[in-house]
């Protein structure tokens, strides 16, 4: 089975593919917002989604962080640039990834610079786009920028969610 | 530089205590789930980027037993991390003793 989701929020993503899996279907691959699935027990996985340690959209040695994640009996599902999808067995008892206020402040942390960069890559891409969009009367100009324009709010939507996450998190320190 | 009186988290107090020998990822989170009955669970990504920042302070080093004997990479405390831990021992001994003193009034 093959779905199709696009969004930037981690957490959203991970409570989606878990409640698929509980209805019997474990993800197996994901690219750009497609998603494969295949029947599995209802419940049988437990998924979590976890950002790679690294800049932009370049992650940092992920030879070593699968070698570690299955050396702790982790399953690596997939990689999409800094984007992981992680998985146990349910069988073998809860599994997250980050158990502790300050990893999560990091990994949240790490999440907000990567958008600020997409975010910021983004508007830069999308400058040679507005003149068009502007003089032109064109359908296809205008669609594109309406896109452009729909993506930056959701970047700045998964920003500012990330700074919300942040503070609650060093409330709790 | 770290200040070394800086309190530990709980989860750099045990990977600390665990690497006092050679030991690798999954033994960290077995052996402090079974030091603590559960209430210490180090969650794979939490135990990652701690002995990532561990291994940058130097506080703890990867092990190497005989080349090719084993895939599973380990680690063991270092001196400074040795120097570490005795110090936070320290200060967590003092707040016993101190807060022994609530006892007192009694």
């Amino acid at each position: 089975m093959i779905k199709f989701k696009l969004t930037f929020d981690k957490d959203a993503e991970q409570d989606w593919v878990n409640s698929l899996c509980q209805e019997g279907w474990a993800m197996t691959g994901f690219i750009a917002g497609f998603f494969t699935f295949t029947p599995c027990q209802p419940g049988e996985y437990i998924y979590q989604t976890d950002l790679l340690p690294g800049t932009g959209l370049r992650a940092e040695n992920f030879a070593s962080y699968t070698e570690f994640m299955e050396e702790a009996g982790v399953e690596v599902v997939q990689r999409w640039f800094r984007w992981v999808f992680l998985r146990k067995r349910a069988e073998d008892g809860p599994f997250e990834v980050y158990t502790d206020v300050d990893s999560q402040l990091q990994m949240y942390r790490r999440m907000r610079q990567m958008f600020l960069w997409v975010l910021a890559l983004e508007c830069l891409c999308s400058m040679g786009i507005w003149p068009g969009a502007i003089m032109y009367d064109s359908v296809f100009n205008r669609c594109v920028a309406a896109i452009f324009v729909m993506i930056v709010i959701a970047l700045v939507r998964v920003i500012w969610r990330c700074t919300k996450i942040i503070q609650e998190l060093e409330r709790q320190k | 530089m770290e200040n070394k009186s800086q309190p530990l988290t709980e989860a750099l107090f045990y990977i600390l205590l665990a690497a006092r020998k050679p030991v690798h990822g999954y033994g960290i989170i077995q052996e402090v789930d079974e030091l603590t009955g559960g209430r210490v669970h180090l969650g794979p990504g939490t135990l990652y980027g701690a002995i990532n920042s561990l291994l940058d302070k130097g506080w703890i080093v990867l092990y190497s037993a005989q080349a090719g004997s084993r895939k599973k990479k380990e680690y063991v405390i270092t001196p400074a991390g040795r120097a570490v831990f005795a110090a936070e021992m320290d200060r967590l001994r003092e707040l016993v003793a101190n807060g022994e003193k609530m006892e007192d009034l009694a």
